[in-house]
């Protein structure tokens, strides 16, 4: 084959390659995947918070001329309880009564609660922790089933100031921390 | 599948799968109580100890010598009484004074007295030496109800060499232990 003819095959063959070459990129085309994800209900378990005394929230029982004092607080959007108690004498009793509620649109179950203490000096074994002449006691949920919308439940923590009518002198102070979850039904 | 389209699929399968795993830890709430209970008010009741000659000492014989005697405390919850006769009928009243400092009211009760190889007496608020030669006998607190940061009260106790017809020519001593339980009110 002489020279003129290879080079119109040699163009003709660049052609063709260039018009495939751009048909292929024509003929590729991207698929897009848009995906869109909407939450439409709400989840809500904490804390009665309107529940800070009176009876029935809280209960005080005095072991002698004295009367205890008790209060309650609400932290951390309504998801922290904090409880303090002041004994004056053998016999005071404290009692907290505190309401878990669900005003979300899912239904909620509830774990079983744990109390521990960061006081070495206080012994917890199950549903009581005490020091010296100071005593906490958690009491079990009312129902670990909160339904969407109106579920509540209640826990009581008690404290006490246990020990013979003789007591030692001086100030006593002791804490406790107690822990569950709501997790969706 | 062209490489593209499954880049696009695995990128759309990813946001997917994000968006279920931020629905789901969104619904597990975490709920806690914290506790704290003091107590702040303090238990004392215990004798005056500076009044350490509250005695009143009778001769059992007229223009004899007087009967000697001292009160001495160990802290202020233990109060020793002696007392030195020389002749029947010699007799020493001792006077406690018992003071409540804690900020509890506190109710006494009723004294018992013991004495080693003794016998009870009169209504168990006295007792006698096994020779009958020394008798004490304890009294009934003037008031019974202390109040908190400064109630007080007294008490007797009276040690005396009994006066018998015949007594015994030799050495004689008898302790007597008297108790005293203080509880709040």
């Amino acid at each position: 084959m002489n020279t003129q003819n290879k080079n119109v095959l040699i163009g003709g063959l660049l052609a063709i390659v260039f018009v495939m070459a751009v048909g292929y990129a024509a003929f590729a085309t991207q698929l897009n995947i848009n995906g869109t994800a909407n939450i439409t209900s709400t989840w809500k378990v904490n804390f009665d918070s309107s529940k800070k005394t009176g009876a029935g929230v809280v209960d005080v029982t005095s072991g002698g001329s004295e009367t205890p004092i008790g209060s309650i607080s609400y932290a951390d959007s309504d998801q922290t309880a904090n409880l303090t108690a002041n004994l004056k004498q053998p016999g005071d009793q404290v009692k907290f009564t505190l309401t878990i509620q669900n005003t979300g649109t899912l239904a909620a179950t509830l774990t079983t609660p744990t109390m521990s203490s960061e006081d070495e000096d206080m012994e917890c074994a199950g549903s009581t922790c005490t020091k010296g002449n100071i005593q906490f006691t958690m009491g079990s949920l009312s129902t670990t089933s909160l339904p969407a919308e109106s579920g509540t439940a209640t826990i009581t923590v008690t404290a006490s100031f246990i020990g013979s009518p003789v007591s030692t002198t001086g100030t006593e102070t002791g804490s406790i921390k107690i822990n569950f979850t709501a997790n969706q039904a | 599948m062209e490489q593209k389209n499954k880049n696009a699929l695995i990128g759309g399968l990813l946001a997917v799968v994000f968006v279920m795993a931020v629905g789901y830890a969104a619904f597990a709430t975490q709920l806690n109580i914290t506790g704290t209970a003091s107590i702040t008010s303090n238990w004392h009741v215990g004798f005056d100890t500076d009044r350490t000659s509250d005695l009143v000492p009778t001769a059992g014989l007229s223009g004899a010598a007087e009967p000697t005697g001292s009160i001495s405390f160990d802290g202020d919850q233990s109060a020793t009484l002696t007392a030195n006769f020389q002749q029947p009928g010699d007799k020493i009243v001792f006077t406690l004074t018992i003071e409540n400092t804690g900020s509890l009211d506190a109710t006494l009760g009723t004294p018992s007295i013991t004495m080693s190889n003794g016998s009870s007496g009169d209504g168990g608020l006295s007792v006698t030496s096994q020779s009958g030669n020394i008798k004490f006998t304890v009294s009934n607190p003037v008031s019974s109800s202390l109040v908190a940061n400064t109630g007080t009260t007294t008490m007797t106790v009276t040690a005396e060499f009994v006066n018998k017809e015949l007594s015994s020519s030799t050495n004689e001593s008898a302790t007597a232990t008297i108790t005293i339980n203080a509880t709040q009110d």
